[in-house]
């Protein structure tokens, strides 16, 4: 059973590096799969943008919704503190990694159209160097405009770039461009890349899952219901297939905002796992306070250490 | 006259960079040695190294004293608010020991390609002091706001930011071009440095006189900016004296791949 805490690191003088390696060794030695990173680089104090995920599967029957977030002019707005801060995903996978022997970190998501595709390659191939392979990428294509503005990067079209930056992301990482051309002149990426890290591409809706199956290799949903999870996969493998791609090669990692108690909670891991996750990502929103009981208590109901 | 260290996060063969990297780091601050540069974007991309900030983030692990820097940024073809996280956060693990290396040069279009989807057009100068003012603005302000030809930014929290409250210290790299060095010197609110790549002792000479009278002519204390010299790891022998006999702060030694701890301990004897 592959289980991932999904968790924000904040960059303030609470979650310092020193609590960081602690939490990472703690969720390791409580049989923990990995540690998984949300991604802004900036947030807005009333974003025109309404969040997508608003509803999150009910701890007692995980087939019902219930709306978690808070709701403002009929606007969902993201679970974010007022001062909320994020530091930068890769150096805390490495920070994180160095930390402990075999946790993994992913990217919850990382939002792919911000990047440079070329500078985002050369990125990650050092975290693959630096973690031992360690590394995995969930990437999405963001909600927040606001943040796509001050990026300068157009928004109604991210999902379009996201699909190319898919495409030149591996590419590039076999050393060619987009078009199978060698990178530009006096352009040299890292030696011993080995292989791309896992990566799934996240969202709910049809693009996602068919950007997902063809142009990414795994799809990482959120929020669903364990059924509309299953009937979900099922699309993804039959578009995967069409594309000639084995499930073998996919990795799928079902995600939830989950804010039961831990004797609740392999109800629905398991109608994820039984549907065909390979993997479930599970965000607790942690209070530095007591998150070593809290994970205790999960590790427990899930039998991760067994 | 302090000395420090740059190299490619590049590791021998066989030899894990990780590894590398906090072996040469703890060496440095053991040694004595003021700092540890990764070398610049120019360099990175044409040598194959890893990326810059997270080699340093490497380094700041590994070490509690030493100076981290980039040696030169192409700050024009990078995207504003990634940057600016990713070196707010290196800083925050660093405990506020990052030093930010500008390159003035309008980057070729090999680096421009790689870093952005930047296709050269405009003035490159106007839009780094645009992208120095947004960055500026991300670390230093509650809510950031920006509105120049190249940048809009309306309300942003942008956290954490670079220890002090005042933004990032920022070391220009040498450029024959003084329209171009003028205007990072106008845009840079906290100028701690400049610095001469690999240049010899003659031009380095030059280079400091010029730099001192474009200072001069804007009314800024040239006694106040350091001025580092990057030297070759093979011309080390001498480059000590050089530096001093030209009233240089620091010279740095470079190497092409991360040094061993004896490589490290050699430049301070």
């Amino acid at each position: 059973m592959r289980i991932g805490l999904v968790d924000v690191f904040d960059g303030g003088a609470e979650r310092n590096p020193a609590f960081m390696a602690e939490f990472a060794r703690t969720v390791e030695d409580l049989g923990f799969d990995g540690v998984w990173l949300p991604e802004h680089m900036v947030f807005f104090d009333d974003p025109e943008s309404a969040y997508p995920y608003r509803t999150a599967p009910n701890a007692d029957d995980p087939e019902k919704t219930h709306l978690h977030n808070k709701t403002e002019d009929g606007k969902a707005r993201v679970e974010a503190a007022p001062e909320q801060g994020i530091i930068d995903s890769f150096q805390a996978a490495v920070a994180m990694c160095a930390a402990t022997g075999r946790l993994r970190i992913g990217t919850s998501v990382l939002l792919l159209p911000l990047r440079s595709v070329s500078v985002l390659a050369r990125e990650i191939a050092t975290v693959q160097e630096l973690t031992g392979g360690r590394l995995d990428l969930g990437v999405g294509v963001g909600w927040l405009a606001e943040e796509f503005e001050a990026c300068g990067v157009d928004f109604a079209t991210r999902g379009r770039r996201a699909e190319r930056y898919l495409h030149e992301l591996a590419g590039l990482w076999n050393g060619t461009g987009p078009d199978g051309a060698v990178l530009p002149d006096g352009v040299v990426l890292p030696e011993g890349r080995g292989r791309l890290p896992r990566l799934m591409y996240g969202g709910n809706g049809d693009a996602a899952l068919r950007r997902a199956a063809t142009a990414a290799y795994g799809w990482y949903p959120w929020n669903l219901t364990p059924s509309d999870f299953a009937a979900r996969l099922e699309r993804f493998h039959r578009l995967a297939a069409e594309a000639g791609r084995a499930r073998a090669d996919l990795h799928v990692v079902a995600g939830v905002r989950f804010t039961g108690t831990p004797d609740q909670l392999p109800q629905i891991v398991n109608g994820y796992l039984d549907a065909g996750a390979d993997g479930v990502n599970v965000s607790l929103r942690l209070a530095p306070s007591d998150y070593r009981e809290v994970l205790e208590a999960v590790s427990g109901a899930l039998g991760l250490t067994r | 006259m302090e000395i420090g260290l740059a190299c490619s996060w590049r590791a021998e063969p066989g030899r894990p960079l990780r590894a590398a990297i906090e072996e040469a780091a703890a060496a440095a601050e053991r040694s004595g040695l003021a700092s540890l540069w990764a070398v610049g974007d120019r360099q990175q991309i044409g040598e194959g190294s890893h990326d810059g900030v997270l080699g340093l983030l490497v380094a700041a692990r590994a070490t509690t004293r030493l100076r981290l820097g980039l040696s030169g940024d192409a700050v024009t073809a990078r995207s504003v608010p990634v940057r600016a996280k990713q070196l707010a956060t290196l800083d925050w693990f660093s405990g506020g020991r990052l030093a930010y290396g500008l390159d003035p040069a309008e980057p070729a279009a090999p680096l421009r390609s790689h870093l952005s989807e930047d296709d050269g057009s405009g003035d490159a100068v106007a839009k780094a002091v645009d992208h120095l003012a947004a960055m500026h603005a991300l670390w230093t302000e509650s809510r950031a706001r920006v509105d120049t030809g190249h940048v809009t930014i309306r309300g942003a929290i942008a956290l954490p930011k670079p220890a002090g409250g005042a933004g990032l210290p920022i070391h220009l790299r040498d450029v024959p071009d003084d329209r171009a060095l003028g205007a990072y010197v106008d845009a840079a609110p906290r100028l701690a440095g400049w610095l001469a790549w690999k240049q010899d002792a003659g031009a380095v000479e030059t280079a400091s006189a010029r730099f001192d009278r474009l200072l001069e002519q804007r009314g800024r204390d040239a006694a106040s900016v350091r001025r580092t010299w990057f030297v070759d790891a093979a011309d080390w022998p001498g480059a000590r004296e050089t530096a001093r006999d030209l009233g240089l702060d620091e010279v740095v030694a470079v190497f092409p791949r991360v040094p061993r701890a004896e490589e490290v301990e050699g430049l301070g004897a």
